[in-house]
């Protein structure tokens, strides 16, 4: 068989000649004479198992590797975890606002009026939330392309980014989704918690306790006047679409400035 | 085969293997694969000793060869209708104890990796990689080799698995470029190029011998 080695025609150097030589002037080794016997004998046992030592290995690989990717599995769902919860204050934002319309959608509920005190933004009437809560929907489906369940729940206004307020809207946000449609003052005034005669010069009638107006130090047999700056008498409704801030009553003759404490 | 004495059970046996020898590998396994035992057997006698040789110079060790060329022998007649005639029987079985041979050098450094002692032994150089020496006498006298065989052997040993398996093939073996080319599945261009290149190693371990 080693014959054939030199029979090819080879192109090979002297040093690679050499080395041929010597590596096939090996003497070869033989099977032993059982040899035969051996293989039959093994056929008969069956298929071979010699390699089951190969299990201590695999075994300690495997569990290896299981422990890596259980670790792995775990800081990713810890990752994730720590995820939703920076993101948290957006929810709850919007948690917020969407706990704000209320008050305005309902009839104005000793409840609701309690969380209007919360935002003062959030005297609006009916009617003019119709209007206010189809413009930012409109624009957040030709900004966003998309909707949310934010948005499909009727919300005036989409959840803030983190860091930003959204408890009361910028001027401009106002400006722009606001439409200046005047509230009555009667509707005001009950959602601040009072109840004025408007046909005996705005006489307060009564005074829910806790609401805005008693904390304010409003008491019944005041005269209300004004609304921030908006004479009651004189205007046919409260323009002001965010916020009332201080009321003006005039009692035992005096005019008196009560600012609005909403909590 | 009815046989009434031992001298014609001997005949009847002797008769048998000749018209076998006569046979080829492929009418042998295919016999192999009708349940013809005997045609199997011919098979090992046939490669017993190409195998065994094959595999001592690659593990240069006597005890392991004999062990895994029983295991390549057993492995390929379980795994003989897998087999097809598209290319040479002893291409078939060189590659499946060339595998054998390549896992078992893994395994050994897998143990001395695994082992107290390994796990302090530099690794760096592949081409010096462990061959521990078979010290044990080597059972037959005829396998006694002098120094410049042992030194040659060793050299061998001591190749990288991709230069040795060409160079024992090519230079022991005396197997065609080819016939290496398909057992190592490579290209012809490169393991022509591995056995010069395991050549020029040799050169460089048995320069006194040259």
């Amino acid at each position: 068989m080693n014959g054939e080695v030199h029979n090819e025609q080879e192109t090979l150097n002297k040093d690679e000649q050499a080395v041929s030589r010597l590596v096939a002037g090996l003497k070869r080794v033989e099977a032993p004479a059982n040899f035969e016997r051996r293989v039959i004998a093994k056929i008969v046992e069956g298929r071979p198992q010699r390699r089951s030592f190969f299990a201590l290995p695999a075994i300690a690989y495997t569990v290896s590797a299981l422990i890596v990717v259980m670790v792995a599995a775990f800081l990713v769902f810890k990752l994730r975890e720590t995820a939703p919860a920076n993101s948290e204050p957006v929810v709850a934002n919007a948690a917020t606002s969407s706990e704000t319309a209320p008050p305005v959608n309902s009839t104005q509920s000793p409840d609701s009026v309690t969380v209007a005190q919360a935002s003062p933004a959030a005297l609006q009437p009916p009617d003019t939330e119709k209007r206010v809560s189809a413009k930012p929907r409109a624009d957040i489906n030709s900004n966003k392309g998309g909707g949310s369940y934010d948005t499909g729940q009727g919300q005036t206004r989409m959840p803030m980014p983190e860091g930003l307020e959204n408890r009361s809207p910028s001027s401009a946000n106002r400006n722009e989704v606001m439409t200046p449609t005047r509230i009555p003052f009667s509707e005001v005034l009950e959602i601040l918690g009072m109840s004025a005669d408007a046909n005996d010069q705005w006489r307060v009638t009564s005074v829910r306790e806790n609401s805005p107006s008693a904390k304010s130090g409003v008491k019944v047999g005041d005269f209300v006047t004004a609304l921030d700056d908006q004479d009651i008498n004189a205007q046919s409704g409260f323009s002001n679409s965010g916020s009332v801030t201080e009321i003006t009553v005039r009692r035992d003759g005096k005019r008196v400035l009560l600012k609005v404490v909403s909590h | 085969m009815a046989l009434d004495t031992a001298g014609t059970l001997t005949v009847e046996v002797t008769k048998l293997r000749v018209a076998e020898e006569n046979l080829s590998d492929h009418a042998l396994i295919e016999a192999t694969k009708q349940g013809d035992e005997s045609a199997y057997a011919e098979i090992v006698h046939r490669y017993r000793n190409p195998i065994v040789n094959y595999l001592y110079r690659f593990l240069n060790d006597y005890e392991e060869a004999i062990d895994l060329a029983q295991e390549t022998f057993v492995r390929v007649y379980f795994a003989i209708d897998r087999y097809h005639t598209g290319f040479a029987f002893s291409t078939y079985i060189y590659r499946i104890a060339t595998n054998l041979a390549i896992s078992e050098l893994r395994k050994r450094k897998r143990r001395r990796l695994l082992s107290l002692t390994g796990l302090f032994q530099s690794d760096a150089d592949d081409t010096t990689e462990f061959q521990p020496r078979d010290e044990r006498q080597l059972q037959d006298d005829n396998l006694v080799e002098d120094e410049q065989s042992k030194t040659i052997a060793r050299a061998i040993a001591a190749l990288p698995e991709k230069y040795r398996v060409p160079i024992i093939l090519r230079d022991v073996e005396g197997r065609s470029y080819e016939e290496i080319a398909e057992i190592m599945e490579l290209g012809l261009g490169t393991t022509k190029s591995r056995i010069s290149r395991g050549r020029g190693l040799l050169k460089e371990k048995l320069k006194g011998y040259l």
